[in-house]
């Protein structure tokens, strides 16, 4: 594995173990360098100096921080270790909760996640807290400082590692209020209702994440493919997915039984009001309803395969 | 059902030909309903957004006849895939022929240049090529079986040739038998309006084949449109074609 992020230790009450930490996650995307359009050389980023009028090396800067307007201090690397803070070097446990987010509570905004390593004098400290974290199905909440910056975190186990989700802090997650949302009290009829049942249910499996791909980058990466060895570039397949059709009739059969369950609703009120008026539900004013209800309606059909969206099981 | 062995006397021209399907063939019209009605000897289905055509296969191969078209066979080459889904020879289907857009909707537009593409022969991958398969996907919804082993069914009911038509084909994501309901066309229209259908196909189930006017056996219903705005849920089945 690639070289550890992070040193430093787990703390919680008088238990220390000493882990490092390591991405969990690589970015596939594919990354463009920039060259200059007429020679196609790839230009260079220079760190230059306004006031020496030079280009200067990285090595030559600080940082700084603007507290006024061009007013700047100068925090260098001894500024940084000596913040006074125990999650400097230390993963701080602040509290253990269920591992998944009760459905009231809000969402965790994971920002990266990272493995966590123990070093050889934590093993065994390291495998008991896993091991009664997965038992218990809990998560410990964490404060740890990583470049910089002090972010929130979960602890979780992951099979026989555990993993660390960095967290967004409750301040960097903006307000739904700005959006523009349905409001409580949009009118659903129950027809409706389950009619996107339907639709939703004939869609529901198990998620299985090597079902997905990076379908964009795939595509990108033959287009590169292909200008590399000189190829005409392939047009957008337009080709339809399967069961383009088949959802055509899935729809159509959902839409039906939608508008049935909605009729055989009103004629059941229908019929209530009429029994109330002391009159006789059959004496309706309605047309004479021939097919009386969904289970009633012999269907002449080809066998059309319901959604074939879910893989085979 | 019995199925017969010898041709009857039929409503259809022949030229002299080796094929046992008939080189012409003179449709049954729908006369153009009202409204919505219900009736337990109907059937109703969508009157799905395409062309009117006779898909032959026979030794296979397979050929389409269009209204006022003549053979648009080599606008459309993946039709030629219908020969793998139909477990007889000899068949001639009563389908409508669609093209879907890239996310399976039927597409007036599509359809229009395919068929253009075909008459001009200016399509750039030559007669017959792939050039114009790439611009949509042809799609096929067979509502009746007029031949079956180069007979005619004429004669039969047509609750009977719907279910020869549903035995002969293999569904496939691109060419099926359509669904269709029995008896409560008023619900089944409400449906439809629902999903952007404009009509409603009407057939009666006892009912032969007659070339020309179908008279009661066959009704073209209008379909009232839904109204416009649709309830938020319905970006879910907006996300379905139609």
């Amino acid at each position: 594995m690639a070289r550890s992020m992070w040193r430093g230790a787990i703390q919680f009450g008088l238990v220390t173990i000493p882990v490092r930490l390591y991405l969990a996650t690589d970015s596939k995307g594919i990354a463009f360098n920039m060259l200059h359009a007429s020679c196609r050389n790839r230009i260079q980023m220079k760190t230059y100096c306004p006031f020496h009028d030079d280009v200067i090396s990285r090595g030559d800067t600080v940082k700084g921080f603007e507290y006024a307007k061009d007013q700047y201090v100068v925090i260098t690397d001894e500024d940084l270790s000596s913040v006074p803070l125990r999650t400097v070097r230390s993963i701080e446990i602040e509290k253990f909760v269920p591992a998944r987010p009760a459905e009231d509570e809000p969402v965790r905004f994971v920002k990266q996640a990272y493995y966590v390593e123990p070093e050889p004098i934590g093993k065994k400290a390291y495998a008991l807290l896993r091991e009664v974290l997965a038992e218990q199905g809990l998560a410990a909440i964490c404060k740890v400082v990583i470049k910089d910056r002090e972010v929130l975190a979960a602890l979780n186990p992951h099979a026989n590692a555990m993993v660390l989700e960095t967290l967004h802090w409750p301040d960097e997650i903006r307000a739904t209020d700005e959006l523009d949302l349905p409001s409580d009290d949009v009118e659903i009829k129950p027809a409706e209702r389950k009619m996107a049942a339907q639709l939703i249910s004939a869609m529901t499996g198990e998620f299985d994440p090597t079902e997905y791909r990076d379908e964009y980058r795939g595509a990108l990466e033959a287009v590169i493919e292909a200008k590399v060895e000189g190829r005409a570039i392939a047009e957008p397949d337009e080709a339809p997915v399967g069961g383009q059709l088949v959802d055509l009739m899935a729809a159509l059969e959902a839409s039906v039984n939608a508008a049935r369950t909605a009729r055989a609703n009103r004629d059941e009120e229908a019929a209530a009001e009429e029994a109330v008026a002391g009159r006789t539900a059959a004496a309706g004013r309605r047309p004479k309803k021939i097919v009386p209800a969904a289970e009633d309606a012999e269907q002449v059909e080809a066998p059309v395969r319901k959604l074939v969206r879910r893989k085979s099981a | 059902m019995t199925r017969r062995t010898t041709g009857e006397p039929l409503p259809l021209q022949f030229a002299p030909t080796a094929s046992r399907l008939p080189e012409r063939i003179v449709p049954m019209r729908p006369t153009d309903g009202e409204g919505p009605f219900d009736d337990p000897g109907y059937f109703f289905e969508p009157w799905w957004p395409g062309i009117r055509a006779f898909v032959l296969v026979e030794d296979g191969a397979v050929r389409l006849r269009a209204e006022a078209l003549g053979d648009p066979t080599a606008a459309f080459p993946e039709l030629a895939g219908v020969v793998e889904l139909v477990r007889a020879d000899g068949v001639v289907l009563d389908a409508t022929l669609m093209v879907l857009d890239a996310r399976g909707r039927p597409s007036r537009t599509l359809l229009d240049q395919r068929l253009a593409g075909e008459g001009g022969g200016c399509g750039s991958g030559g007669p017959g090529g792939r050039a114009g398969t790439s611009r949509g996907s042809a799609a096929l919804v067979a509502s009746d079986l007029l031949y079956l082993e180069g007979t005619s069914l004429a004669a039969l009911p047509f609750g009977e040739r719907r279910g020869e038509l549903a035995a002969l084909l293999r569904p496939s994501s691109w060419c099926l038998a359509g669904r269709g309901f029995i008896g409560d066309g008023t619900t089944v229209a409400t449906a439809l309006g629902v999903l952007g259908f404009r009509a409603l196909s009407a057939r009666r189930l006892d009912a032969p084949l007659r070339p020309g006017s179908a008279r009661d056996a066959w009704y073209r219903v209008p379909v009232v449109a839904a109204p416009r705005e649709l309830p938020p849920f319905l970006a879910v089945i907006r996300r379905l074609p139609l």
